[in-house]
């Protein structure tokens, strides 16, 4: 008898593997046909995309809801500050060359606008931002804002910002997410893109999401 | 006769491009290549500087401050990327290892130079002096360039190779 428990309890063993793995493999299964989203936005986009409300910030020409509310382009968004040296302007750089990459494949009418916010109001007047946009593409659009204002846009968008303590100079840095935020022509959260960005990889990831868009959009 | 005349001026020769050679590595201590600022807009008040340090000595070689006549202010900075933060924090020191190097390039190490006293534009060049921990001084010029995001000062082929940005999650 002994025999027998340890065969049943061996054959039990070797049935509880197969059914794990079996609800293993379907919950694979169902996780990627569970939006019908494209394999190369996994990891960017979000399955369920949050509509953002319209917040009032400062540009170049003034004051602006943003994101707009009767929107119809695509937003790519970066966060920084103007005194930082090294990681804003490479990732400004970084846009500009997705930028230019997207010129190449879209209509003008199709093309993202690329934005970047400041989270350091008191140092960037919205003339400083225009001139720093520029200097890395003339299409770029600099925003920001009182503090509440981008604290809103900021929770929104799940990014992060601290400010660093002054020196005895006054000078501080600020931490602030490096991501670049992807908003559909809803006002949507559609994603988030990790740089430094492949312009190529980017321009076809982006091309995917407004094919993703125009297909499940209601 | 003649072959002892050869070998006099050959010996010579010989004397002449030891002497040569050991000139151009007179610095025998450590070095900088590729020094390069990123331009930025006029009223832009913080550029970053990138380069690389050699130390072909046998002790380690410790950067304890930068200057720059240029600015008001210099520093060596870190930034890095920790869960898609960007944060960048000031380093009292770096050093490099005996033989070794340390590359500063976007995304990591780099000179953070505040308030500069005139323009700074695209084709100048920067003077900056590293201050070592023996005392020692090791000054060096960098070229004001723009740059763009991948293909900053990458001459190494591979995009992918040299990450600028140090993903650290």
């Amino acid at each position: 008898m002994p025999a027998m428990t340890a065969t049943a309890k061996k054959g039990l063993a070797v049935f509880s593997l197969f059914v794990i793995g079996a609800v293993a493999l379907a919950g694979v299964f169902a996780l990627q046909r569970d939006s019908g989203m494209p394999d190369d936005l996994r990891g960017i986009a979000f399955a369920n995309p949050a509509q953002l409300q319209g917040v009032a910030l400062a540009g170049a020409k003034g004051a602006i809801t943003f994101p707009a509310t009767a929107q119809s382009r695509w937003i790519l968004l970066a966060l920084g500050y103007t005194h930082c040296p090294d990681i804003c302007p490479f990732m400004l750089g970084n846009l500009a060359e997705v930028e230019a990459e997207l010129r190449g494949r879209l209509d003008s009418t199709e093309m993202p606008q690329f934005v970047f916010l400041s989270v350091d109001p008191a140092r960037d007047t919205t003339a400083l931002l225009a001139e720093y946009v520029a200097y890395f593409s003339d299409s770029f659009v600099g925003l920001t804002g009182p503090r509440q204002a981008i604290d809103r846009v900021a929770k929104q968008l799940g990014a992060f910002y601290r400010y660093g303590p002054k020196d005895s100079d006054g000078a501080y840095g600020v931490d602030h997410s490096a991501e670049i935020f992807l908003i559909d022509p809803y006002g949507r959260l559609f994603g988030r893109f990790q740089p430094p960005l492949d312009p190529q990889e980017t321009a076809l990831k982006f091309e995917s999401a407004r094919q993703f868009f125009q297909q499940t959009k209601t | 006769m003649h072959v002892a005349r050869y070998r006099k001026v050959l010996s010579m020769l010989i004397g002449l491009v030891a002497l040569v050679s050991s000139a151009s590595f007179a610095a025998d201590g450590p070095s900088v290549t590729e020094a390069w600022v990123r331009a930025a807009p006029a009223s832009v008040k913080a550029h970053a500087g990138y380069l690389i340090l050699h130390n072909s000595t046998s002790v380690e070689a410790s950067v304890i401050g930068t200057t720059s006549p240029q600015y008001e202010r210099a520093e060596i900075h870190l930034s890095r990327i920790i869960d898609g933060v960007a944060t960048m924090t000031r380093q009292d020191q770096i050093t490099v290892s005996p033989g070794g190097t340390l590359k500063m390039a976007p995304g990591g190490f780099h000179l953070m130079l505040m308030n500069p006293k005139a323009a700074i534009r695209e084709g100048d060049t920067v003077g900056i002096t590293f201050h070592m921990a023996t005392g020692k001084t090791l000054s060096f010029t960098a070229m004001v360039k723009k740059a763009g995001g991948m293909s900053h000062d990458n001459h190494s082929g591979h995009k992918h190779d040299d990450q600028p940005i140090h993903k650290m999650n």
